[in-house]
């Protein structure tokens, strides 16, 4: 084929007509724009809305677990225990954001996996890709729009938190009332949303490589949601094989491992007298116990990990879906 | 190879090559569209044509050549030439769970545009109607439509359409060739790809032909018609005519259909006949062109057992006349 000297035979076309009105006139693809198309398609999403209200039910639960506790045992509102004084205020807030970190955690690696996978599972990636819209603008806008989400939910889950504890002495005449909350409360409670945030910020990498990792929204969220769930069990699980085998690489082991160490975060984070009560439920220790330096700096180890694992993966692959 | 390229033309490519393993996706592609026009890029399945559309759209990477699209190297330049062309690749890509005007609203979000344009788009590719719903209760068709309308978004100088008219009723079809031809007439270049052959050759300005990954020819619509369309020579004496022409073009196809009789024609020309018919004795009523649908040309050319490829350049020297018939074939625009 002779494509070449064709080439040089062409004539011009036709000048181009300028009719389009300011409406259609655009074209431009920034950052910007790009992470404001983010946040609109995570705002139009279903998902979004139900993985936010599962969430801030899970916190009115450990609200009504809490309401239990001292209808049960009044003592915990005395003097000197959890619930009693300013110190018990704080402890009420944080008690429920610690049931929300727990279930935000699925909710949140889910919203990732979800957000990142459904553009291949859609092809809607070609439409973002043949604007001209570098790869990697497209993984960072979801992380961050993902982030934002992330910080929207735990600032209702802590408004939310905090409007109960201000109603908890209306079910229980002996509780505090949120007027105790003092500047050191409040320090308390920012002081938690830290740790439940880094929690939160290091599994929507989780999501976000294993949705690239699988090329689907399925093995986003599944993987993601699998991930935690084994390797919270594996925290507790490796400890014992260690009782069994008088072998303590298993224990050693668990420090490095990703979930135990954002748990540990979150331990550190949070009040003392709190943390002493945690459970495995709520997110115990790993044991060995680590420092709250050890715990961040293998947490943000995983987390750099995962997105260079994402970015890496996202910007080579050539798209075929 | 890049130093080739011609800043003039909407498209152009310089041998494009994409190769997964063994398999020669996109063979050494040169092609040339220029600005303002409707171009038809045909080619059967697995031909390439899907795969030449990503690279033009940089979906996909080259193994090597190069693509420069409105006078710019995508290479260099993908993200001041991109956001200029708008897309669509097989089926439409949007997110199921919004609507269609929500998909259309993201897009403008990315594109800096008000949301006006979404609804504009939406009246253009007559999808107003249904806008609000979700695109996952969509019919083939209007997801088509949608794919369209995220296309025009922007108002891209460039147009890359993939079976746009995949799924559209009749009605649909004809508003959809509306719409490129207004596209085009106010100065957008339209690239289709299309396996409605009826469609392109009412819509295209110009058509491309691809087999295996390579380009087997690119020509005016009207010209590709015309050309190699086989003689029909209505005559008295059918046997005659046939016998007569067979002596002096063996091995070329002739046969018999009623009164007349049909002569494949590549490299052929009318006087060539008549000079073997005279040569032979043979009494004629009529001499003329065959007119062949875009179809058939298409299947003639893709056709892997087919005896002659079409894009053989034209040979400078005529034959002497005579009883023989010639060879050769008439050149075309070749891509």
């Amino acid at each position: 084929m002779t494509g070449g000297s064709e080439s040089r035979t062409l004539a011009t076309g036709p000048p181009r007509a300028q009719h389009s009105s300011a409406a259609e006139k655009g074209g431009r693809t920034t950052f910007r724009g790009l992470l404001a198309s983010e946040l609109f398609k995570l705002r139009r999403r279903p998902l979004t809305w139900g993985l936010i209200a599962l969430t801030l039910f899970f916190v009115l639960a450990a609200y009504l677990t809490l309401i239990y506790t001292i209808t049960n045992h009044p003592t915990a509102v005395l003097p000197g225990h959890l619930f009693a004084g300013p110190a018990g205020v704080r402890n009420v807030i944080v008690q429920q954001l610690t049931l929300g970190r727990r279930v935000g955690e699925f909710s949140v690696v889910a919203a990732a996996g979800a957000a990142v996978g459904v553009e291949f599972s859609s092809g809607s990636l070609r439409i973002l890709l043949s604007r001209g819209v570098p790869r990697w603008q497209v993984l960072g806008a979801k992380y961050l729009a993902l982030s934002v989400f992330a910080l929207v939910l735990l600032a209702l889950a802590t408004v939310e938190a905090v409007v109960l504890a201000g109603l908890l002495p209306l079910l229980v005449h002996a509780a505090p009332g949120i007027g105790l909350l003092n500047v050191r409360g409040i320090a308390a409670v920012a002081r938690s949303d830290g740790g439940v945030l880094e929690n939160w910020l290091g599994v929507i990498a989780l999501g976000t490589a294993l949705a690239v990792i699988g090329r689907s929204a399925e093995v986003g969220i599944g993987g993601g949601l699998a991930y935690l769930v084994a390797e919270d069990l594996g925290g507790h699980v490796l400890p014992a094989i260690t009782l069994e085998t008088h072998n303590t690489l298993w224990s050693q082991l668990v420090s490095y491992l990703f979930t135990p160490n954002l748990n540990a975060a979150f331990y550190h984070a949070i009040p003392l007298d709190l943390a002493r009560e945690l459970d495995f439920l709520d997110g115990a220790m790993p044991s060995p116990m680590v420092s709250l330096p050890h715990a961040l700096v293998v947490g943000a180890a995983f987390i750099l990990g995962l997105l260079v694992v994402a970015a890496v993966l996202f910007s080579r692959q050539d798209w075929v879906g | 190879m890049l130093a080739t390229f011609n800043s003039t033309l909407a498209i152009e490519t310089s041998g494009l090559t994409k190769r997964y393993g063994a398999r020669l996706a996109v063979d050494n592609l040169d092609l040339a569209v220029r600005q303002g026009e409707i171009f038809g890029f045909l080619g059967p399945n697995g031909s390439g044509k899907t795969t030449t559309i990503r690279l033009l759209l940089g979906l996909l990477r080259a193994t090597s050549g190069g693509v420069r699209l409105n006078g710019r190297e995508l290479a260099e330049a993908r993200r001041t030439v991109l956001p200029q062309v708008g897309s669509m690749v097989e089926q439409p890509g949007f997110h199921p769970y919004l609507s269609g005007r929500d998909n259309l609203r993201s897009l403008c979000r990315l594109l800096s545009l008000p949301d006006r344009a979404a609804d504009l788009a939406l009246e253009k590719t007559g999808l107003a109607p249904r806008g609000r719903d979700r695109y996952a209760t969509y019919s083939l068709g209007m997801k088509q439509r949608l794919g369209v309308a995220g296309a025009l978004l922007g108002s891209p100088r460039l147009l890359i359409l993939d079976e746009p008219t995949n799924g559209l009723d009749p009605h649909g079809i004809i508003e959809m060739r509306n719409l490129l031809r207004e596209q085009a007439a106010s100065g957008v270049t339209v690239f289709l790809s299309s396996h409605i052959l009826s469609e392109v050759s009412v819509v295209c300005d110009r058509v491309a032909i691809v087999r295996s990954g390579r380009l087997l020819l690119v020509d005016r619509v009207p010209d590709l018609l015309a050309r190699d369309a086989p003689f029909v020579i209505d005559t008295p004496n059918p046997e005659a005519t046939q016998a007569a022409l067979t002596t002096a073009a063996p091995g070329r196809r002739i046969r018999v259909e009623g009164d007349s009789v049909v002569v494949e024609s590549p490299g052929l020309r009318g006087r060539d006949i008549v000079s073997a018919l005279v040569a032979g004795g043979v009494a004629v009523d009529g001499l003329r062109r065959a007119e062949l649908t875009l179809e058939e040309i298409f299947l003639r050319i893709t056709d892997d057992d087919a005896p002659q490829p079409l894009a053989t350049p034209p040979s400078p020297t005529s034959p002497s006349g005579g009883a023989r018939l010639s060879t050769e074939r008439p050149g075309g625009e070749t891509g």
